[in-house]
């Protein structure tokens, strides 16, 4: 093993948020083949296929979800050997996949704050000019722009930059169309040419009874693919959003902080899910002093102020991390455990939700003639839970999971802002802002860190916003008998 | 044409035209990307005070004829209303909202089936009245209020001065509907749409809202479009009938016209279809499928792929009216004079075959005796019992085996928790029940497991009786995997081999379709596939799969269209034939039982206040309640001259009871000692009794 290590010359760590989101993955997947094959589970998902908003804000969503999944392959690089022969030792500091794909942006530090696409530093400094004679001016930067030879042609550099990269993402676009195009006419058949038109126009052939908006999926593309290749091109060279008070890449940040957001919006859920799903439907379902205790349980466990449970329990992770330093070896591995705690204590209180609404929707369904059918065959409870009421309380489930994903991201933004969020040395949008805070106060005032987190969290929630809407309207259960009705 | 409409109208006396003409009306409406034609071109007129009837299947369109007449058609799923609405000659479809808001509630009002959900339950009925009286004769606040007691004094709510301080939840069902019926009458319309105003409701309070109606139509001449699918009503109610089949107009008679000599084939399959004492001994005429589905582009006949009596002519042209020999408009080629077709047989051959009657005799099944069940009232922060619901209060009962016994009574007198009792469903608080001699009420664990297969329950609503995420065959399999009817192949031990049944799951289940009249190759499929009556098949095919010797029925054709039911209705009878199946069939159909059970039983107010076969019970009722009841039942032949009885008011409580005979305050025959005491059980015969102090 360590032979294959060596001559990678990487490491593989295993966090444990990785391990839970790649399960998630593979659940999801599953659920997904699960679903293929059953139509009266595809309909709802039809009609969220066939929405314009769903499958644009879905795209936008995929790519944060990439860039997340690639930042959660962590490895520890090897360390450079002082001789040859020596044991192999391996970075402290584990690097993901992403850190891999950006490359410099990691490294490119300059000395202290820089606006964005800036050439200088945002403060003056005693420079030494070229007679020796120290003079206050603003310096060089080292990294964002320093291929100039003067600063004074920047501007048509950026506009050369912007038009090279719109031009390299069209012509990915271009590629992602005809893969499609190629794909659409391995599953249909079909000219190349009318598979084209069937793209771009949305026109429906004969065979497609209900076409996917097309038009709308590959103009969302198209302006992704543009800002991403506009984004490479000038983050090798600028810093695209400045650089914060120890002169990190903004730009670099946002996208790291990705991850944590995905990590909180879903794996909080995962771990509520349990809770939430069995009590709430044993609660429904039994009735009588089962009821009452699970009652009870939520009830008292949503009158404690949520903010305060959560502080106590982030402190006491934190000693106990400080104590037991040794066995951590990495950092990541410490702000790694930080974070999977705060998704449970976020998911400990935030079941009580769920579990009423599932609560409701059981004392409901256990009234169906259906179950009381079941208890004239003498099927056991535990089988009517699982083959009668799960797979029709998993409406209810997949809505509330869509909705309170958008809510647990910006519960992040607020808690790492208190500072009883995520670990400092985290990358997370709301260690940004806790950090822009002060910027905010500064003469002249540093905003770029503020919007440039704003600006991906924005982002994300509108297009889980809007995607859970389309969701919750595909599976609501009246608007699905009014449709069916005629 | 139409400028001819108007200037001859203009030319003529108003009162000589119609109140309300429709013309062509075609409402079609958009969903899923499919076209719904709701209404194909239907015609019809309307005359001051008469009462036309609109009759037809669900999904005929019925409904949203009278939405296009009151303009309150859904707007969005909207794709064409053409055609022409003319109410004292003004086209109410070239009507702007805002004067269409005057027409609704003023010249043209509405009630609707559901009365619970029709009123707003967060306001006084006194306001509900309150608010139309405002707003379309202008009323100030005092006279607004007496107006109000007025109109609720005139639709015989009792009390009205204190009532219209009621909310809605303060009412029983048949006066929240008398209050609707206020409400539309507030606004002195000309012309009151009432769309199945009594489907919701019990037949004595039925009889109760139909008699006012009448009244009221006699007092104020106004004009009824009453929407209905049920007979009888149409019997006691229309002057003229028109019968809706997929969204047209297919036959337009008087009302002696259409009960004398029905024309179309579809009408007259309709009499035929419903169950009644005369056709006892023979299976119910079945139409065969249900209502075609309204998305089809019809080319020929509409009814052609459920008719007997077609030809390649009706696959081809839709015909025109025609005029029966009776006088009545019919849309049928078998009446086109110029066309010489021999009427083939007017029953074919495959629903002659005699069924004879259930075996007589037979040991017996099911003896239930004294039986209670008392649900106790929780109040408090402590929960104390505080009072007793006593849905069931001594109950006796036996079926004997192969028979089928109906029990009968209005809502909420407590027939459903009998029969769920008797599945163990629901805990007894006393008395017993014994099948096959076996005390059921004491058993526990396995040996009540055991007992489950024998006895088995079809319920009411087809919807709601089936898992929407289970397939077809998993539903009927359930009961056999649960009690290990049939083990499947894999598992399958010797113990499984020794019993009668040792056909693999998948076979048995296949073959129960096949009984039920279903394909086999349906197992794949889901519920939401399957129309009312397919989805009651499947669920007595479910039933059937575990064996079962008694199988509770309750009220398994009230949800389902008339010639549905009869579909339903000869099943259940051949199956009981070939299995010598017991049937408890819970019922408030009068008609239903006399065709199809051996036995019945009168239940009121968690009491049997008549017991008996069906000749005795049906034919010559002895209990006051009984008669009553019988009586109001709506009966299709308009020339009977029945004496109807009319009970006042409603049910009591069963929280508390009347003292003596719970059912002297409604009584007509009440005397005094019925209040105070309790009548014992009389035998009139061997096997008829009752529960009446004045039957001697």
């Amino acid at each position: 093993m360590s032979a294959l290590y060596a001559l990678v010359g990487a490491k593989p760590l295993f966090l444990w948020t990785d391990l839970l989101i790649w399960l998630l993955v593979a659940v999801i997947l599953f659920g997904v083949s699960y679903t293929r094959k059953r139509p009266h589970l595809l309909a709802p998902w039809h009609r969220v296929a066939r929405s314009r908003l769903a499958m644009g804000s879905l795209v936008v969503l995929l790519v944060y979800v990439v860039i997340g999944l690639l930042d959660s392959i962590h490895y520890r690089p090897a360390l450079e050997q002082s001789e040859p022969g020596d044991e192999i030792h391996y970075a402290v500091e584990a690097r993901t996949v992403l850190d891999w794909l950006v490359g410099d942006l990691r490294e490119a530090s300059e000395k202290s704050y820089s606006a964005p696409m800036a050439t200088h530093l945002y403060s003056r400094e005693n420079v030494e000019g070229e007679q020796g004679v120290t003079q206050r001016d603003y310096p060089r930067l080292k990294y964002g722009g320093n291929h100039l030879q003067d600063p004074q042609q920047r501007s048509g550099d950026i506009t050369q930059s912007l038009l090279l990269g719109s031009v390299q993402g069209l012509l990915l676009w271009s590629l992602i169309v005809l893969m499609l195009v190629l794909w659409l006419r391995y599953r249909k058949g079909g000219s190349p040419l009318q598979r084209i038109v069937t793209l771009l126009r949305g026109h429906a052939d004969v065979s497609e009874k209900q076409p996917l908006p097309w038009p709308t999926i590959l103009w969302v593309t198209a302006l992704v693919s543009v800002l991403l290749m506009m984004a490479i091109q000038l983050g090798v060279k600028y810093h695209i959003l400045g650089t914060d008070k120890v002169g990190q890449d903004v730009f670099y940040q946002a996208v790291k902080s990705i991850r944590t957001g995905l990590v909180i919006g879903t794996l909080t859920t995962l771990i509520m899910l349990p809770f939430a799903v069995m009590l709430g439907i044993m609660a429904g379902y039994f009735r009588g002093w089962i009821d009452d205790l699970i009652q009870y349980t939520y009830t008292t466990l949503n009158s404690i102020p949520g903010v305060l449970l959560i502080a106590a329990a982030i402190l006491m992770i934190q000693v106990y991390i400080d104590n037991n330093a040794l066995l951590f070896e990495t950092t990541e591995e410490r702000s790694d455990l930080r974070l999977l705690f705060l998704c449970i204590i976020l998911g400990v209180t935030s079941w009580t939700g769920l579990c009423r609404l599932l609560r409701g929707e059981t004392l409901k369904l256990r009234e169906m003639d259906y179950i009381t059918a079941s208890h004239a065959f003498g099927v056991s409870h535990l089988r009517i839970i699982t083959r009668h009421i799960l797979p029709n309380v998993m409406h209810v489930v997949l809505i509330s999971v869509v909705l309170d994903f958008s809510g647990l991201v910006l519960a992040e933004a607020v808690l790492s802002y208190v500072g009883v969020g995520v670990d400092p040395t985290m990358h997370s949008w709301g260690n940004m802002i806790n950090g822009a805070r002060l910027e905010m106060a500064r003469e002249p005032v540093v905003w770029w860190t503020l919007l440039a987190s704003f600006l991906f969290m924005f982002v994300l929630v509108l297009a889980a916003n809007l995607f859970s809407d389309v969701v919750r309207e595909a599976f609501d259960p009246r608007v699905q008998s009014r449709g069916e009705r005629f | 044409m139409q400028g001819g409409a108007t200037s001859q109208s203009g030319a003529t006396n108003l009162t000589q035209s119609p109140l309300l003409r429709i013309e062509n009306l075609q409402v079609w409406l958009s969903s899923r990307q499919q076209t719904v034609r709701a209404v194909d071109g239907i015609s019809l007129q309307i005359e001051r005070g008469e009462t036309f009837a609109l009759l037809g299947e669900s999904g005929c369109g019925k409904s949203m004829t009278a939405l296009s007449i009151m303009q309150l058609l859904p707007e969005v799923a909207l794709k064409r209303a053409s055609g022409e609405i003319l109410l004292e000659g003004e086209s109410l479809l070239d009507l702007s909202e805002r004067q269409m808001r005057n027409v609704r509630g003023g010249r043209i009002a509405m009630i609707f089936q559901e009365p619970m959900t029709s009123l707003n339950p967060v306001m006084t009925i006194g306001e509900q009245v309150g608010e139309v009286l405002r707003h379309h004769q202008k009323l100030r606040a005092k006279a607004e209020q007496q107006q109000a007691i007025q109109l609720l004094e005139d639709v015989g709510l009792p009390n009205p001065q204190q009532r219209i301080h009621d909310y809605p939840h303060q009412l029983s069902g048949g006066m929240k509907q008398r209050v609707m019926i206020a409400i539309a009458l507030a606004g002195e319309p000309d012309l009151l749409i009432a769309d199945e105003p009594t489907t919701a409701l019990d037949v004595t309070i039925q009889a109760q809202i139909l008699d006012l109606l009448r009244q009221l139509q006699l007092q104020r001449g106004m004009a009824i479009l009453l929407i209905t699918h049920d007979l009888g009503v149409v019997a006691e109610m229309a002057d003229h009938v028109g019968v809706m089949y997929a969204g047209q107009l297919i036959e337009s008679a008087t009302r002696e016209q259409l009960f004398t000599c029905p024309a179309h084939p579809y009408t007259r399959r309709l009499f035929d279809a419903l169950p009644d004492r005369s056709k006892r001994d023979q299976p119910l005429t079945v139409l065969h499928g249900v209502v075609p589905a309204l998305t089809t582009a019809f080319k020929g006949c509409r009814f052609e792929s459920r008719c007997d009596q077609g030809w390649g002519l009706c696959q081809q042209i839709e015909s025109e009216w025609y005029r029966a020999s009776s006088g009545q408009q019919v849309r049928c080629h078998q009446l086109n004079p110029e066309i010489k077709q021999p009427i083939p047989d007017q029953i074919p051959a495959e629903t002659v075959s005699v069924l004879s009657e259930v075996a007589a005799g037979g040991e017996e099944l099911l003896t239930i005796e004294k039986l209670k069940v008392h649900f106790p009232i929780h109040k408090g922060f402590f929960h104390r019992t505080v009072g007793q619901v006593k849905a069931v209060d001594g109950v006796d009962l036996t079926i004997a085996r192969g028979k089928t016994v109906a029990l009968v009574g209005e809502s909420g007198c407590g027939k459903t928790t009998v029969g769920k009792t008797i599945l163990r469903l629901q805990e007894s608080t006393a008395g017993s029940i014994r099948f096959s001699g076996e005390e059921l009420t004491a058993l526990q664990g396995k040996a009540l497991h055991k007992v489950r297969s024998h006895l088995q329950m079809i319920f009411q609503d087809p919807y709601s009786s089936m898992n929407p995420r289970m397939m077809v065959g998993d539903i009927i399999g359930e009961g056999m995997d649960a009690l290990g009817e049939i083990t499947p192949v894999n598992k399958r031990s010797n113990k499984s081999l020794e019993r009668s049944s040792v056909e693999p799951r998948q076979q048995r289940i296949e073959s129960l379709l096949e009984q039920v009249g279903l394909s086999p190759d349906m197992v794949n499929r889901y519920p939401h596939e399957f129309s009312g009556g397919q989805r009651q098949r499947i669920a007595i095919a479910r039933a059937l799969a575990v064996n079962p010797q008694l199988i509770i029925c309750d009220e398994p054709t009230s949800a389902l269209d008339v010639s549905v039911q009869a579909q339903i209705l000869n099943l259940l009878r051949k199956l009981q034939q070939q299995q010598n199946l017991s049937y408890l069939f819970i019922t408030h159909n009068l008609s239903v039982v006399s065709w199809f059970a051996q036995e019945v039983a009168v239940m009121y107010l968690g009491k049997i206040v008549e017991y008996g076969t069906v000749e005795e019970v049906m034919a010559a009722p002895k209990h006051p309640y009984t008669q009553a009841l019988l009586s109001a039942v709506p009966t299709v032949d308009p020339e009977s001259q029945r004496a109807v009885i009319r009970l006042e008011g409603d049910q009591g409580s069963a929280i508390d009871p009347p003292s003596g005979c719970p059912f002297h305050p409604r009584c007509p025959q009440a005397a005094s000692q019925c209040g105070q005491k309790v009548p014992e059980q009389r035998w009139v015969s061997e096997t008829h009794h009752l529960s009446c102090l004045l039957v001697e």
